[in-house]
């Protein structure tokens, strides 16, 4: 370890602890806001009744009770804040839509976002509070994955948003606990004898495990940060010492990665927006493809042949994974026919059409040395398309929803109210959007929360 | 990591085997062993629930305060809550004192499985026998998870294997409660393995702390991956195969996948393996050169004063953990002063620290702790040589293999009943004690392990 930066830990939390809302430039509340706008849409797209997840977590809720602190998503159930924070956590991620870091492989939001929700409801904390809660959660998530280096969890089969989204629910939470000194110290401790999260849930095709990771990351973080505030004790220097947190994930531990422009750059700011409910590796191959697909008039009955060259150090993600969500194959395939990629043809699966079935066995994934080179920071990805005709290329660096490719205000309520259909009305999809815009207004975050719980 | 892929199918044999698990299949011999560990659990869990443990008592009052259905006791305390709530602060008392035995493949085992089984016994209305079946499936499938990582290999590696494998463990004996099929139990431990964790910067927490929460956490999360399961939740259905995101490469950097299923229903049961009990509330790594140090102090009746210098001597690779540490449960300098001067530990010398006496900080300065390579090949697990210096330049030197309690040198049921006792006073009357010590004596006949719960729960004074 570096001697230069004795202290660290210390110092990061010092950061959590006195980072003012004053200091969050505007356009990073702004987009702070998108981005939990956004990720609400998505968690509440995970309640609707054609998917299973949202009756087994109520049941959940139900059979094991809490104290009504805080709201459990498009439920009438209330309960307190660790468990709302789990089935939140769960609901965030699960339609895999909700925005995304990509050089840290951190889905921020989907942990912190229900962590400072829960948490800041219970403690009737105000809008200004959680979005400042939330702008440090995130930053905390995406270093902290860093720091650990996020290429090298993969590689030991740690998924880094759990381990590292701990870390950022932990932060989020410990400010609304209004954790200082060395309490806030012991909360770093604690969520690192809680962090973990195997990427083992690859082959669960139930899909329930990929994203209960994420809600555990959220109650963890939300618990370490509670248990803290009333005076458990933890390892105080959980980056440093003997048995340092990189020695156990990675054997790494980049520690310029905490600091390197903290308090000035925010990692909310490089969250990129999903268009498509699939592994974040494909999206730039995706819009390659529909653009192909819709530029050049190819109809997706003429497709012979695509071929996706990925980066070579993540190809094996999504190459033939027998998660739909991370299979290229399936997901180019089922884009091509259908024109999106919508979480619920990702859990059923659609090679029942045997035009999809047909072209995504014509579908190949290369890894790519070249494309290596910005891996993990861009998925910058290389698309064929194949007529009888002739081939198409695309070389996408940077997919739409990218900070280098906004989404529009608009597209953000067009995304919002596709992903929420059926769940809450149209009334309710402007109250919410409404109380997501006026945030820095609101005197308790309750306002918002009471728009999430179950619609009808 | 290169594994052959001979061993696909490991989970699956062992959830199978697990899965169709009864009370039958506790061989007759084995059914006293479980009782002795019940009992020793629940002395540990009585001491452990004691206020002056903070992270019990923190966990506790964060049991009550963030509520939940109230199906499970909290021990030490008079309400109930839900059963992973339960699962949390009684899997932290469990290892509070440190002073429970039963170990085995280098597992706190009971710790985790006890409350984890007590917990969810208590939501199902669990009979003894389901009880103690429970309790065999957890050790078989913690040790095994553990044994098949491995885990002596994991401690320089920053995960402590009491933790990470006990989130197997507690998946099982819940998963054998909640009566779970194949599907679902593979689902659970699926679950739970995905989430195991702890760390070992628990020994940079001189609260003690975080040291317990770990192991309560892993009771916990295997409740909440059983409960899961058996209402329908997925999880990774081979989470002890090897292969690509396997336990294997994230929590031990090797393989010995055979050992998941080797003898499996053939060889004695884990649970029946256990290492034996413990006499001092401190890690197990010490007892044996307090075994030598009261054996030399007493048989030559040296006052502390006399002592000019104590030598304890201990394999190589035991020594980093007790070397100094913050905690005094696991410094063998602190543990080693408290005795020397004292002729006994207890408790409370855990929970205050003694060097405040000065003739106890001069005897800590005193204590010289050697790693010592040349005895990593002696057959005992954690031996100790120790030698005692005295003002008139003798030396008397000691050597013991296996401490008092253990499997090699046991504890008679007097003394393991006289523990029990001792520690059970802690919160209990000596009737309430002994009521419970007879319940577990006859678990096989307890209709309801409720019974025998009520008898853990502590009315405020």
């Amino acid at each position: 370890m570096d001697d230069r930066h004795a202290g660290m830990t210390d110092r990061f939390a010092q950061f959590v602890e006195t980072f003012p809302f004053e200091r969050i430039p505007a356009p990073v509340i702004q987009r702070t806001k998108e981005v939990l706008y956004d990720g609400l849409g998505a968690s509440l797209s995970a309640t609707s009744p054609r998917y299973d997840i949202g009756a087994v977590l109520e049941r959940f809720v139900r059979e094991t009770g809490g104290a009504p602190e805080a709201q459990v998503f498009g439920t009438e159930l209330r309960t307190n804040c660790a468990t709302a924070a789990l089935v939140n956590g769960t609901f965030g991620y699960y339609c895999d839509i909700e925005s995304h870091h990509p050089g840290a492989i951190m889905h921020a939001i989907a942990i912190v976002g229900p962590a400072a929700l829960a948490v800041g409801e219970r403690m009737r904390r105000s809008g200004p509070d959680v979005l400042a809660a939330i702008v440090v959660g995130i930053d905390v998530a995406c270093r902290v994955s860093y720091a650990l280096g996020g290429a090298a969890l993969y590689a030991r089969g740690f998924h880094p948003s759990c381990v590292a989204g701990t870390f950022g629910a932990m932060a989020a939470a410990g400010r609304l606990f209004g954790l200082q000194g060395p309490a806030l110290r012991h909360a770093f401790g604690l969520a690192g004898t809680e962090a973990s999260g195997l990427l083992a849930w690859v082959s669960d095709d139930t899909e329930h495990s990929r994203p209960f990771n994420m809600g555990l990351a959220s109650r963890h973080g939300v618990l370490a940060a509670h248990l803290a505030s009333c005076g458990l004790g933890g390892p105080p220097m959980i980056f440093e010492g003997k048995y340092p947190l990189g020695q156990a994930f990675t054997g790494q531990w980049h520690a310029e990665a905490l600091f390197d422009g903290l308090g000035e750059q925010f990692k909310v700011m490089e969250l990129c927006f999903k268009l498509y409910a699939c592994c974040a590796f494909i999206h730039p191959g995706l819009d390659g493809l529909l653009d192909i697909l819709r530029a050049e008039h190819v109809r997706p009955g003429d497709v012979r042949r695509v071929t996706l060259r990925f980066p070579a150090s993540g190809y094996h993600v999504i190459d033939g994974n027998a998660l739909r969500s991370h299979c290229a194959q399936y997901v180019l395939a089922l884009a091509a026919h259908r024109g999106a990629v919508q979480f619920f043809d990702i859990l059923r699966d659609q090679r029942a059409d045997p035009e999809i079935r047909s072209l995504s066995e014509r579908v190949q994934v290369i890894g790519d040395r070249d494309l290596d080179r910005t891996y993990p920071d861009l998925y910058r990805s290389v698309i064929e398309v194949e007529t009888p005709t002739a081939t198409y290329r695309r070389d996408v660096t940077y997919p739409k929803g990218a900070p280098q490719q906004p989404l529009t205000a608009a597209e953000l309520r067009q995304k919002f109210a596709t992903l929420t259909e059926g769940v809450v009305s149209r009334e309710r999809q402007d109250a919410i959007a409404e109380a997501v815009d006026r945030l820095e207004e609101l005197d308790e975050i309750g306002t918002l929360t009471h728009l999430l719980r179950r619609d009808g | 990591m290169s594994v052959s892929n001979r061993h696909d199918g490991v989970t699956a044999a062992l959830v199978a085997y697990a899965a169709a698990f009864t009370y039958a299949d506790v061989p007759h011999s084995a059914v006293d062993e479980i009782k002795t560990i019940v009992l020793d659990t629940f002395g540990a869990l009585l001491l452990g629930s004691a206020p002056q443990y903070s992270a019990s008592r923190l966990t506790g009052d964060l049991a009550r305060r963030s509520g939940g259905i109230a199906e499970s006791t909290v021990i030490g305390r008079d309400f109930k809550t839900s059963c992973e709530s339960a699962a949390l602060a009684n899997g932290t008392m469990g290892y509070a004192a440190d002073i429970e035995g039963a170990s085995v493949a280098r597992q706190h085992v009971p710790a985790v499985v006890v409350p984890a089984a007590l917990a969810v016994g208590e939501r199902e209305h669990a009979d003894g026998r389901t009880f103690m079946a429970a309790l065999a499936v957890g050790y078989e499938v913690c040790a095994r998870a553990s044994e098949a990582c491995r885990t002596e290999h994991s401690y320089p590696h920053s995960f402590h294997p009491s933790a990470t494998f006990g989130y197997f463990g507690a998946a099982a004996a819940a998963g054998h409660i909640l009566k779970l099929d194949q599907r679902q139990l593979a689902n659970a431990l699926g679950i739970a393995g995905t989430n195991a964790a702890g760390l070992m910067t628990w020994v940079f927490d001189p609260t003690e702390d975080s040291r317990p929460f770990g192991l309560g956490m892993a009771a916990r999360g295997g409740v909440t991956a059983a409960l899961l399961a058996q209402m329908g939740f997925g999880g990774p259905p081979a989470i002890l195969d090897p292969g690509k995101y396997s336990i294997y490469d994230a929590y031990a950097g090797e393989a010995h996948v055979e050992r998941v299923t080797d003898g499996l229903g053939e060889s004695p049961l884990w649970i029946t393996r256990a290492g034996g009990y413990k006499r001092y509330p401190c890690c197990g790594d010490i007892h044996t050169g307090l075994d030598a140090l009261l054996g030399i102090v007493e048989e030559h009746r040296i006052p502390p004063d006399d002592i000019t210098a104590i030598v304890h001597r201990v394999k190589a690779d035991r020594a980093p953990v007790i070397d100094n540490n913050p905690l005094k449960s696991h410094c063998a300098q602190y543990i080693m002063a408290v005795a020397a001067v004292n002729r006994t530990i207890g408790p409370n010398d855990i929970l205050q620290d003694r060097r405040a006496d000065p003739r106890i900080r001069a005897m800590f300065e005193r204590v010289t702790l050697v790693g010592d390579a040349a005895m990593d090949p002696w057959p005992a697990g954690s031996p100790a040589v120790v030698e005692v210096t005295t003002r008139g330049g003798r030396t008397f030197s000691a050597r013991v293999d296996w401490a008092k309690g253990r499997r090699e040198n046991p504890m008679t049921r007097a003394e393991l009943e006289e523990k029990f006792l001792r520690l059970a006073a802690a919160r209990i009357s000596h009737d309430a004690a002994e009521r419970l010590m007879d319940q577990v004596y006859h678990l096989e006949t307890v209709s309801d392990i409720n019974d025998v719960a009520a008898l853990l729960q502590v009315r405020p004074a």
